[in-house]
């Protein structure tokens, strides 16, 4: 049991809520994108979230059984294609038109980056908290020596 | 009772709290993680649990390696468990923010306290120790 580690545990929400609020950035900056590499409109992008542990292989988790084991934060596994299908949007002078005037729009929906940008603000700001309260703690067990 | 006995309870104590605000910490920081299960620790159960023994009868050791029926505070441990049997969202989680942020803040302040009033131990000492100096 170290001494940093609920801060480092805190600070792994902290680079995965930052790496989702990238992610979610980059959906709201391409919402009118209609051309990629790949080809076709942009596709919106999602983080997977996963829970970080220790060691996984079986003596370990064994030995440890009735030691103080817990996780170790959070990590970001993948950045996943929303497989949604594309907005069909009526707009024959769009370069991108198709012979009957429709173009295959993004399917983001800036709305719902709005919301998933607050929560992931909101996530942001509980681990800061964390941080700070275990910061409170160190500050205080360094005082119990001073007479 | 020992001189030392309120001082070693009180760092199991703080120890406890410290683990504690590790597990919060790690509920906090997997609340957007799907399928995740919040995990506490339980502390103060257990040490209420061991201070109502007082009424059983105890059995006689005469050796350090005698099996005991009444737990020292020193063999008392904190307990981790996951709490599987409730889910909150659709995707499986159970960490309630708020209920996580909450409980992090009491035990902050819990273990401030319990090192405020150690420090206040050590000053008492301190002041026994320095009366009889003069």
């Amino acid at each position: 049991m170290g001494f940093f580690d609920s801060m480092d545990i805190s600070a792994s929400g902290l680079t995965a809520q930052r790496l989702r609020m990238d992610v979610i950035s980059n959906n709201i900056a391409n919402v009118n994108t209609t051309r990629t590499e790949e080809g076709g409109p942009y596709r919106r992008e999602r983080v997977v979230f996963q829970e970080r542990k220790k060691d996984f292989s079986f003596e370990k988790i064994l030995s440890n059984f009735f030691k103080n084991q817990s996780g170790q934060g959070v990590r970001v596994v993948a950045v996943e294609k929303d497989p949604a299908p594309f907005k069909l949007v009526y707009d024959p002078s769009h370069p991108d038109a198709d012979a009957l005037g429709y173009v295959r729009m993004p399917n983001v929906n800036v709305v719902t980056e709005m919301v998933d940008m607050i929560s992931a603000t909101r996530s942001y700001e509980a681990n800061v908290t964390a941080i700070n309260s275990a910061k409170s703690m160190i500050t205080k067990a360094l005082e119990i020596g001073r007479i | 009772m020992g001189l030392f006995d309120s001082i070693s309870l009180m760092e199991k104590l703080l120890d406890a709290k410290w683990l504690r605000n590790r597990i919060l910490s790690n509920n906090i920081a997997n609340a957007d993680t799907p399928g995740y299960k919040r995990s506490d620790v339980s502390f103060e159960e257990v040490l209420k649990k061991n201070m109502e023994q007082e009424n059983v009868l105890p059995l006689t050791t005469t050796h350090k390696n005698h099996i005991s029926n009444i737990k020292m505070v020193s063999d008392i441990q904190p307990r981790i468990f996951v709490q599987n049997d409730t889910t909150l969202r659709n995707d499986r989680n159970n960490v309630d923010i708020d209920k996580e942020m909450v409980e992090l803040t009491k035990n902050t302040l819990s273990y401030n306290m319990t090192a405020d009033q150690l420090q206040r131990v050590f000053q008492l000492l301190n002041m026994a120790i320095s009366e009889g100096r003069r």
